[in-house]
């Protein structure tokens, strides 16, 4: 549809190509010259589309991997302290029955 | 070592006013100002060990990831700008190593930048990428054109060997065919819409490979409109797009973008 401004492959070429080859060009003092804006936003476009595509798949592993992601961390620990109270609700349970027996 | 300059937009020091809270280049540091004269550069601090030129080369050549990240750091910023201010986006990775020698680029290019800031007050960017079926497109093609179907008559009566390889040179016309057809339709669009805008200029399609859309992009161009148009230009590319989508047409606007495009002058 028309009027759209949102995260998709052309938005992300838009930005890279307005960003690394348009915009005004006066001298600075350092300035980083990028050569094949081409082959730039490809390689770009294929970390982003293979980003999307494992998270598609479920292969975003790393997102729950706390050496790799600091989010992870909390993701996990609330995971444990749902097992924890799990578990302590069976092993009451268990404990009922025996003293009810 | 000391400090570099990174240089996100100039902006006409008439408008300015307190800048928002914007996060720099390093994730750390705060947007600020400097102005010379009737301009204001918007930019942030880095620190010269970390942002050094080997630095920069090495990242941008070998480093995608960051250098998605940073792009999309500069283009955020520039955009939050364009929304208060009228700016003039500077290219990635402009970096100054003094406040002077930031100072004298501004005032050397003073008389060229306030031209600008006159053609961009009060108008927008905006960008329209025109797609096309292709395979839909060819069918309509070799229906509807004489030449094509008259070709295919006379190929019809001719042996099976013959017929092959003159089936393969009707084919080649039937793209030849394409392209144009797709030519004149879209410059046909952007005509029309040039009526409503101050300027339009066609830019290079993008291969697939660059997209990744399955669609083929058969037009891309951007206009500068005043932004009392911007509705009836929006209205204009929906209507088309509503008209052509059965033929296999899509059109897609979108916008305001920072002027990229409108803000080049020749140093």
């Amino acid at each position: 549809m028309a009027v759209e401004h949102n995260m998709q492959s052309s938005t992300i070429v838009d930005v890279l190509e307005k960003v690394l080859d348009k915009g005004v060009v006066i001298a600075g003092d350092i300035t980083v010259g990028i050569a094949d804006i081409e082959l730039i936003t490809i390689k770009i476009r294929l970390i982003v589309a293979s980003v999307d595509k494992a998270k598609e798949i479920g292969l975003d592993w790393w997102e729950s991997d706390p050496y790799l992601s600091s989010k992870a961390i909390d993701h996990n620990t609330k995971a444990i302290e749902q097992e924890n109270k799990e578990l302590r609700e069976r092993l009451q349970a268990l404990e009922n029955k025996l003293e009810t027996k | 070592m000391g400090e570099l300059l990174y240089l996100y937009a100039c902006v006409p020091s008439k408008e300015m006013t307190t800048l928002p809270d914007l996060t720099g280049f390093d994730g750390e540091g705060k947007l600020h100002t400097i102005q010379a004269g009737a301009i204001t550069a918007v930019i942030c601090s880095l620190n010269a060990e970390d942002y050094n030129e080997d630095v920069l080369k090495d990242k941008v050549e070998n480093d995608m990831q960051w250098l998605q990240e940073k792009a999309f750091h500069h283009h955020e910023t520039v955009l939050a700008l364009s929304k208060l201010y009228t700016v003039i986006p500077l290219k990635f990775s402009t970096i100054y190593k003094s406040e002077d020698s930031l100072k004298q680029t501004l005032t050397e290019n003073g008389s060229k930048m306030n031209d600008i800031f006159d053609l961009l007050t009060g108008n927008e960017e905006w960008n329209l990428k025109i797609y096309c079926d292709d395979q839909m497109l060819k069918e309509q093609i070799s229906k509807s054109n004489p030449v094509i179907e008259q070709k295919r008559q006379e190929i019809s009566q001719l042996s099976k060997g013959k017929q092959f390889f003159e089936l393969k040179k009707l084919d080649k016309l039937v793209e030849t065919e394409l392209e144009e057809e797709k030519n004149r339709v879209s410059e046909r669009v952007h005509e029309a819409l040039k009526k409503l805008v101050l300027k339009g200029n066609v830019k290079r399609t993008w291969s697939s490979e660059v997209t990744g859309a399955d669609k083929k992009m058969t037009w891309n161009s951007v206009y500068l409109i005043s932004k009392e148009d911007v509705e009836r230009f929006l209205e204009e590319v929906q209507s088309y797009d509503q008209e052509m989508k059965e033929t296999g047409w899509q059109l897609e606007a979108s916008g305001p973008w920072p002027a990229y495009h409108f803000s080049s002058f020749q140093t």
